[in-house]
């Protein structure tokens, strides 16, 4: 088998493995039933299948394929699904998030799919392990956030009177906005992290540690919006509805920041090439 | 301290959240300027944290929270200090000539002092580079340099590699072209050699032929451009001075109604002296900025992100003890 007939296997069967857990994670939600292993077990192959094609493609075309419109949907694929998978396993009780959040990845797995697969050149400057360190801290960040985003969720449902009987079984608001809180302080962190490796690179690589760019633009909003949350919920001791709401809100924000710039801006970062 | 106590409310952070946000929409939508979008958010968050630390007793309770928000205040002062002593200029130098002082472009911090007079360094051409797959290229520069002993080393800098001396960072750009060396013997005076930059080549020579104008010392203006017979398109591997040595031109000098073409090695007469085209060189775009806050910022965020790691860690650990207890 050649490298590329396993990325192509490893990358669709991952695909359909996504799809099926999405489809069991809502059925179980809405019939009440508790495969658990089975979508984490699912949930896990799916994902390592992903991981493979992925490296695969990586040796491939020689670099960390995260140069395309593709490769980066699919590394952001990757990341959001490993968040899932992780959150699963950690938090037991409250398994339900991942219906929520899960009909997000297949929206961003369709859209993964309209661009061409096309092999393309990373940039001479991101011959760098500061390139690795940030998208590592990024991809960390959207994924606590993601598993915040899928509790905060729960909550906004149960407020709205959608599905409360399907969410009975599962912790009080309060202890699911404490969990989410937990998150988003993981997710300030990490942002952080990725924000100033970003820096370091850009400081390292084009002498400007920051450009203002449309990309980091937004990702200074989308820590702002991290830290909005945070302070008001610690400030004003808002209710589980105010800070999902607050998430939900900090998620959007991120969602446009990775998805939607790409569409703004020619480039992954103007200084960048 | 009632004034203190008002400006400490958290309602006026949450203020702060949506001007520091509205100042980088302004800066995205509008183009506006950094520093003038951001002022009025990093002014109001500085008597905000200020006023906080000084009157709220929960920051003498939680030193993380304290150390964070000191750091906080820290990164604004340094902000403020390196917008005033930056330095960002481009210049152009051709194939072994050195750096005059003479930019393209420059802007400065009010406080930026005259250290790019002392700068010294010399273009001794450049190699490109082309990957297998895609137009991305990467450029190597030779630079020449001297230290405050008069040793000189030579380094190869590039596009994202620079040279760093008395703390200017300088790279190579983008810009780059076809320089035609030629020596001037003017009627009376002393011969000289001078070059043209011609204005940049687009990639793979295509589009319009590279020409500019030139003041001969002492005499005439021209106008000169290159003809070049057949530039082949870059193909993957690597590229010295744009092929100026290899590639077969010729140059068209222009004076009043007069078109010349001339040869390498070819004299031409014009009014005033004798213009004889010595050969084509290359010159190269050069990048500096200078920001002396860069490792004192490094510090503060180390400080700032640890303390945050110190505080949100304490929490994190602590709930899921409390977990693990339930």
């Amino acid at each position: 088998m050649t490298l590329t007939e396993l990325e192509l296997n490893a990358f669709w069967t991952a695909l359909v493995g996504y799809s099926i857990a999405t489809a069991l994670a809502m059925w179980a939600l809405v019939f009440r039933r508790k495969p658990e292993r089975t979508l984490l077990f699912l949930m896990s192959t799916a994902l390592l299948l992903h991981t493979i094609a992925i490296g695969a493609r990586w040796v491939r075309v020689g670099h960390m394929p995260v140069a395309s419109m593709f490769e980066l949907l699919s590394a952001n694929v990757w990341g959001l699904m490993a968040a899932v998978v992780i959150g699963y396993w950690l938090l037991p009780r409250m398994r339900a998030f991942a219906a929520v959040v899960l009909p997000v990845v297949i929206m961003v797995m369709a859209w993964m799919l309209l661009p061409p697969m096309e092999v393309t050149a990373l940039p001479p400057t991101y011959d760098t392990i500061w390139l690795y360190v940030h998208i590592a801290f990024i991809k960390l960040f959207l994924g606590a956030a993601f598993v915040a985003l899928g509790l905060a969720g729960i909550i906004l449902l149960r407020a709205a009177n959608l599905g409360r009987d399907r969410f009975a079984g599962l912790p009080a608001d309060s202890a699911l906005d404490e969990t989410a809180y937990r998150c988003m302080a993981l997710a300030l962190i990490f942002d952080t992290l990725g924000i100033v490796a970003g820096s370091i690179w850009a400081h390292d690589a084009w002498g400007r540690y920051w450009s203002w760019d449309p990309l980091e633009i937004w990702s200074l909003l989308t820590w702002l919006a991290i830290g909005l949350t945070l302070h008001v919920r610690a400030s004003f001791r808002t209710p589980p509805v105010i800070n999902s709401l607050l998430i939900l809100g900090t998620f959007v924000i991120a969602f446009f920041t990775f998805f939607g710039i790409p569409f703004v801006s020619t480039a992954l970062h103007k200084g960048a090439i | 301290m009632k004034l203190l106590a008002a400006l400490a409310s958290p309602r006026w952070t949450v203020g702060v959240f949506v001007l520091l946000a509205a100042g980088a929409l302004g800066v995205l939508e509008f183009e506006l300027s950094a520093t003038l979008a951001m002022a009025p958010a990093f002014t109001l968050l500085t008597a905000n944290l200020a006023a906080s630390i000084a009157t709220n007793a929960r920051f003498r309770r939680d030193l993380p929270l304290l150390v964070f928000h000191l750091a906080l205040l820290m990164l604004i002062a340094l902000f403020s200090i390196g917008r005033l002593t930056y330095f960002e200029g481009t210049t152009t130098l051709t194939d072994g000539t050195e750096f005059d002082n003479d930019l393209l472009s420059e802007e400065r911090g009010a406080w930026h002092g005259d250290g790019l007079s002392t700068l010294r360094f010399r273009n001794e051409g450049f190699t490109e580079k082309f990957p297998e797959r895609g137009n991305l290229h990467a450029t190597y520069n030779r630079v020449r340099w001297w230290d405050d002993a008069g040793n000189s080393y030579v380094a190869e800098i590039g596009d994202d590699i620079p040279l760093v001396l008395d703390g200017y960072r300088i790279y190579t750009s983008w810009r780059r072209g076809f320089s035609p060396l030629f020596l001037w013997e003017p009627d009376a005076g002393e011969a000289e050699y001078g070059t043209v930059q011609l204005q940049e080549m687009a990639s793979g020579g295509s589009g319009f032929a590279p020409a500019s104008d030139w003041q001969l010392p002492g005499g005439p203006t021209i106008w000169v451009m290159l003809d070049l017979d057949n530039l082949p398109a870059p193909e993957r591997g690597r590229r010295d001075a744009l092929g100026a040595e290899s590639v077969r031109h010729h140059l068209i000098v222009r004076l009043d109604n007069e078109r010349r073409e001339v040869l390498p090695g070819e004299t031409i007469e014009v009014e005033g002296g004798r213009l004889t085209y010595a050969g084509l060189r290359s010159w190269m775009g050069y990048r500096i900025v200078y920001d002396p806050t860069i490792d004192w910022l490094n510090a503060t965020v180390i400080v700032a992100v640890g303390s945050l790691l110190w505080f949100y860690g304490r929490l994190l650990r602590r709930r899921a003890a409390t977990e693990d207890a339930e």
